[in-house]
C-alpha cells in the first residue's frame, strides 16, 4: 500500500476515534453532579440571580447534546472553548501545560532509551551472566512497582538526601526524579522485550554468518540490533504515547504543572472544556506517536514499506 | 558609593546581632524613596530583606479583590492592593488605612471618608480623590455583580458618593448601615489611570490575562511574574505608605514568591526541606504532628480558625421527591419536621470526642454558628452527649427500639435509616464516621455518602433531595456577613435555601432580627438582636454546629511577626511587617 494512502487511512480512523472519545468524555463530565458554578452558590460568592445569569451565559443551563453540538461547531472554527476556572481560552491553558508534559515525557523517554538499550543488549549478549540476572531482576522489580510508589519513593529520597528539589518544575534537577519515576516501569518492560528480541536476532542465520566471517563482536551486535529494532520501534511508540497520557499520577506527586495535573484539577472544578480538550490532546498524541512509530518502522524495514 | 555605605551598615548589623540584642535595628534601604508625611506608622520593628516563599494549592481565579471572592484571589490581591480601611485583628474593629479618618453624621445617613495625602500607587502615580471616587463608583455600578455590591445594597439600600473637598468623599445612604465600615475593609482602592474608559463591569477587569504592568495597586508588593500553574512572584512596592516605629518604610521583605502545589503532603515536605517558608492551607492533624516533631520548623496551633463543621437536616419539606427516591420520603419529612427528633441528634453527638479523635485535638466543640467571641450569645453552651435524654426525646416523639439493641423505628414501624451527605474532606469524613457511631447507639442507621463540594452543592442548592448533610464552612465574623446563612432568602440558608417567604415563624423572626441589627447603630442593641437570633436558631436544632477546627500553621523559625488571626487571610494579613530574623 502506498505510504500516502496508508497515512490517510490512519488519519480517518483517528478522526472517528477522537469524535467518539470526545462524546464519551463530554457525557462523563456532564454526568458528574454539580457544575462549575455550584461552588459559587455554596459559598455565596455571587448572588443567586447572577449565578443563574452566568450559567446561561456559559451555556451550562443547556441540555448535554446542545452543549456538545455547540462545542463541536466551535471546534470546526478552531475555538476549543473556555476555561471557567481560569477565565481564558482553554487552548491557551492546555498549550502551556502540554509543553510542560512534553518536557517531562521527553526526559523520561531519553531515560528509557538510556536504560533499555545498553541493559537489554548487554543482557542478550551475556545470557545467564550477572548482567543478565541483574537486568531481569530490575525488570521484575520495575514492573511490580507502580509509578505512584516510585514517585513517593522519589520524594522521600529527595527529602532525605537533599540532592534533588522536592517537586516543582524548573531546572534539570527538578526533572530527574519525576522522569525517572515514569521511565522505570516502561524500561522494565522494554528491556525484557529487547533482551528477547536480541537473543533471537543473535541466532538468526545472517548474524551467525557475520560472526563466522570474523566480524568484530560490536559489528555483529549492530547487525542483530537492526533485526531486533522493528518490534522495539512499535513498542517505543506506544511507550511515548503512554508517557504523555499516563503522567497524571507522577505530575500530581511531584507538583509538575503538566496536562495530567490540569485534567485532575479541571475535573474537580467541572471545567468541562479544559477536561475535554486535554483528554483529546493527549489522545491525539498517543495516536500520532503510534503513527510515527509505523512510519519509522516502514523506514527501517523495506518489506513493510512495500507491503 | 552605595555599596560602601551598605557594607558598613551590614557590618554594623552583624555586630549588633553578635552583641545579643533581641530587638532588630532599623536599616534603610539604598533604594528607599522619600516617605510621605501622611504615612501610616506601624508599631513594629524588623530587618529588611529576604523573600518569603509561600504556597497556594492552585492559581487564583483572578487578580480582582473586589470582583472575586475565592480565598486565593483575596490573598494574592491583598498583597498588591490596599483597602480603604483595615480590620484590626485583635479586636475585630475597623482601623485607618488609605482612609486616614472617617466621620458619621448624627443620623447615620452620611459617612465622610478622608483620604491619606501624598501617597502613590506602585507605578509611581499619585493617589487622589479621583481614584477614591472611581473605586467606589465601580463597585456601586449597576452592571457590577460582585458580592460586595450585593452586600452593600441590602434590602433596597441606596448609596451615593460625592467629593466634599480635595481629599474627602461623602457616602450618602438611604438607611443607616452599621456594617458599612467592615465592608470598607474589603474595598480595594483602584488606580483610575489603569482602567481606561472602564465601561465594563468591575469583575471583568484584572483577570489572569491582564498584563502585569496593569496590575497596579497601593499594596505592599507588586506582581512581577506570573506563570500559570507554577508561581507568582511579587516584589516590594517602593511607594508603600506604611512606616515602622523607626521611620523605616515597609514592607521589610524584598518580595514574596507563591508556588502552586496541589498536594498538601508535598507542601509539608518542601517546608521541612527549606524550600518553603510558610504553610497554612488546611493542614491535617497528622501533618501538623509531623511538623511539631521537626526541629527545623515552627509549628503553631493558632486557635480557632472560624471553620466550623455543620450538620443540618433537610427542611425542604414542601418538596415531593420522585417516587423511587429513598430521600426525603414522607416518613423522613415527619421526622425532620419534629424538633424532638432533631434535638435527639444534638444530644447524641459527642463533640469533645470528635475534636479529640477526628481532629487529633486540634479543634474545639462548637456552641453556636457564631465564631466571633464578641457576637457569641452568652447563653450558647456546647451540648453534652446524653444518650439517655436523647432516647427519652425519641420516645416522646413515638420512636422505639425493635428489641434490646435493634433498629430505631417510628410510630408506623418505619426504621430510621438516613443518608448523610458529607463533603469529601478527611476531617469531615472522620467526623461523619464518629457521628455514625454515636447515632448507632440510638439504633439510627446512617449511610455516609461522600461527595466533593460541587456535588454536595448541587444536591443542597439544586435538587435539594437529600436527608441530612455535613460540611465544613468558614463562618464570617460579622453579623451582617453571617446573614448569608441566616436569611431565609439567602442561597446559603443551608437547610432550606432561597425561600420567597419565611417557611416558619421562627425563621421569619431571625430574618427580622438580622435586618434590624444591620440598621441599628447602638452596639448593645445590635448585640442583643444577634444573641436573640442565635437563641432562636439554637432552640430549633435544624443546624447543629459540631466543632470549630483550629488554624494550624508551620513556618521557618527565622520568620518574625507571624500573628495568625481570623478572618481569612489569617496569616498573611500583615505582610508589611513580616521579616526574617536572619534575612
Amino acid at each position: 500500500m502506498p505510504m500516502g494512502r496508508f497515512l490517510l487511512g490512519r488519519l480517518g480512523q483517528t478522526a472517528v476515534l477522537l469524535l467518539l472519545l470526545s462524546f464519551f468524555v463530554f457525557l462523563l463530565v456532564d454526568s458528574i453532579p454539580g457544575d462549575y458554578l455550584a461552588e459559587m452558590e455554596f459559598t455565596a460568592a455571587i448572588p443567586r440571580p447572577q449565578v443563574e445569569e452566568l450559567r446561561r451565559d456559559l451555556g451550562l443551563d443547556q441540555p448535554f447534546y446542545i452543549q456538545y453540538a455547540s462545542w463541536l461547531s466551535g471546534l470546526v472554527q478552531g475555538d476549543l472553548g473556555y476555561s471557567f476556572a481560569q477565565r481564558r481560552p482553554a487552548n491557551q491553558l492546555i498549550l502551556e501545560r502540554l509543553s510542560n508534559t512534553l518536557w517531562l515525557a521527553s526526559g523520561a523517554f531519553v531515560m528509557i532509551l538510556l536504560i533499555t538499550f545498553p541493559a537489554g543488549i548487554a543482557a542478550a549478549v551475556h545470557p545467564g551472566g550477572w548482567i543478565d540476572r541483574a537486568v531481569l531482576t530490575f525488570s521484575l522489580v520495575g514492573l511490580s512497582l507502580p509509578s505512584l510508589l516510585l514517585g513517593l519513593g522519589g520524594l522521600y529520597l529527595a527529602f532525605r538526601s537533599g540532592w534533588f528539589p522536592i517537586g516543582g518544575m524548573g531546572s534539570l534537577r527538578h526533572l530527574f526524579l519525576p522522569a525517572l519515576s515514569l521511565a522505570i516501569p516502561a524500561s522494565a518492560y522494554l528491556v525484557r522485550q529487547l533482551r528477547l528480541e536480541m537473543m533471537d536476532a543473535l541466532e538468526m542465520p545472517h548474524v551467525q554468518a557475520a560472526r563466522a566471517r570474523g566480524l568484530p563482536p560490536h559489528r555483529v551486535v549492530l547487525h542483530a540490533l537492526r533485526s531486533a529494532l522493528n518490534p522495539m520501534i512499535s513498542l517505543l511508540g506506544v511507550a511515548w504515547g503512554a508517557l504523555l497520557s499516563g503522567a497524571v499520577v507522577v505530575e500530581r506527586i511531584f507538583g509538575w504543572p503538566g496536562l495530567g495535573d490540569l485534567v485532575v484539577e479541571s475535573l474537580s472544578n467541572r471545567d468541562l472544556f479544559v477536561v475535554l480538550n486535554s483528554v483529546l490532546v493527549a489522545a491525539v498524541f498517543v495516536v500520532l506517536s503510534n503513527l510515527a512509530a509505523d512510519f519509522l518502522l516502514a523506514l527501517n524495514d523495506p518489506r513493510i514499506r512495500n507491503r | 558609593m552605595f555599596k560602601w555605605r551598605t557594607g558598613i551598615v551590614a557590618a554594623l548589623l552583624v555586630c549588633l546581632g553578635c552583641s545579643g540584642s533581641n530587638s532588630p535595628q532599623a536599616v534603610s534601604r539604598a533604594d528607599d524613596l522619600p516617605v510621605p508625611d501622611d504615612a501610616l506608622v506601624v508599631q513594629s520593628q524588623g530587618l529588611p530583606g529576604g523573600t518569603l516563599n509561600y504556597v497556594l494549592r492552585r492559581d487564583p481565579a483572578s487578580f480582582n479583590l473586589v470582583g472575586s471572592q475565592d480565598t486565593r484571589t483575596q490573598l494574592v490581591s491583598s498583597l498588591f492592593t490596599a483597602t480603604l480601611l483595615e480590620l484590626d485583628r485583635t479586636d475585630q474593629t475597623p482601623k485607618p488605612a488609605l482612609i486616614r479618618d472617617w466621620r458619621w453624621s448624627d443620623d447615620g445617613l452620611t459617612l465622610d471618608l478622608e483620604l491619606r495625602r501624598g501617597l502613590r500607587f506602585a507605578d509611581g502615580e499619585p493617589i487622589d480623590i479621583e481614584d477614591l471616587l472611581f473605586s467606589i463608583s465601580k463597585v456601586l455600578d449597576p452592571s457590577s455583580s460582585t458580592s460586595l455590591r450585593a452586600s452593600l445594597l441590602f434590602e433596597g439600600q441606596e448609596i451615593e458618593a460625592a467629593a466634599v473637598d480635595d481629599w474627602t468623599v461623602r457616602l450618602s445612604l438611604a438607611r443607616p448601615d452599621a456594617s458599612l465600615e467592615y465592608f470598607l475593609c474589603n474595598w480595594a482602592l483602584l488606580p483610575k489611570h489603569r482602567f481606561g474608559d472602564a465601561s465594563q463591569p468591575l469583575e471583568t477587569y484584572w483577570t489572569l490575562q491582564t498584563p502585569l504592568e496593569e496590575l497596579t495597586g497601593a499594596g505592599p508588593f507588586r506582581i512581577t511574574e506570573f506563570e500559570p500553574g507554577r508561581h507568582i512572584v511579587l516584589a516590594r512596592n517602593p511607594h508603600y505608605w506604611k512606616v515602622d516605629a523607626q521611620g523605616q518604610r515597609l514592607p521589610y521583605l524584598d518580595g514574596v514568591r507563591i508556588e502552586f502545589i496541589s498536594e498538601i503532603d508535598q507542601q509539608v515536605l518542601r517546608l521541612r526541606n527549606g524550600e518553603l517558608d510558610l504553610i497554612d492551607q488546611s493542614l491535617s492533624p497528622e501533618l501538623f504532628g509531623q511538623l511539631q516533631q521537626d526541629p527545623s520548623v515552627t509549628a503553631i496551633n493558632a486557635g480557632p480558625s472560624g471553620d466550623v463543621v455543620l450538620f443540618w437536616f433537610n427542611q425542604n419539606l414542601q418538596l415531593e421527591p420522585p417516587a423511587d427516591s429513598p430521600f426525603l420520603s414522607s416518613a423522613k419529612k415527619r421526622w425532620f419536621g419534629d424538633r424532638r427528633f432533631r434535638e435527639a441528634f444534638d444530644l447524641a453527638f459527642s463533640r469533645s470526642q470528635v475534636a479529640q479523635v477526628a481532629f487529633g485535638g486540634q479543634a474545639k466543640p462548637a456552641a453556636s454558628l457564631v465564631t466571633n467571641e464578641s457576637w457569641l450569645a452568652p447563653s450558647a453552651k456546647v451540648p453534652e452527649q446524653n444518650l439517655a435524654a436523647a432516647q427519652e426525646l425519641l420516645g416522646q416523639a413515638g420512636f422505639r427500639r425493635q428489641g434490646q439493641d435493634g433498629p430505631l423505628v417510628d410510630a408506623q414501624g418505619v426504621p430510621v435509616e438516613l443518608e448523610l451527605l458529607v463533603l469529601d474532606q478527611p476531617t469531615a469524613i472522620a467526623t461523619a464516621a464518629m457521628l455514625q457511631q454515636d447515632l448507632q447507639a440510638l439504633g439510627i442507621q446512617i449511610r455516609i455518602s461522600r461527595q466533593d463540594l460541587r456535588a454536595v452543592a448541587s444536591r443542597v442548592m439544586g435538587s435539594r433531595i437529600y436527608d441530612v448533610a455535613l460540611a465544613i464552612f468558614s463562618i464570617p465574623l460579622q453579623p451582617s456577613q453571617m446573614s448569608n446563612v441566616l436569611f431565609t432568602s439567602s442561597q446559603m440558608h443551608l437547610w432550606h435555601p432561597l425561600q420567597t417567604m419565611p417557611a416558619t415563624e421562627w425563621e421569619g423572626r431571625i430574618d427580622h432580627l438580622m435586618s434590624a441589627q444591620r440598621v441599628t447603630r447602638d452596639l448593645d442593641k445590635r448585640r442583643e438582636m444577634v444573641y436573640e437570633a442565635q437563641r432562636v436558631l439554637g432552640r430549633q436544632k435544624v443546624l447543629l454546629p459540631v466543632v470549630e477546627r483550629d488554624l494550624l500553621i508551620g513556618h521557618d523559625p527565622r520568620l518574625r511577626n507571624i500573628k495568625p488571626a481570623k478572618p481569612s487571610p489569617a496569616v498573611l494579613w500583615n505582610t508589611w511587617e513580616i521579616f526574617f530574623a536572619q534575612p
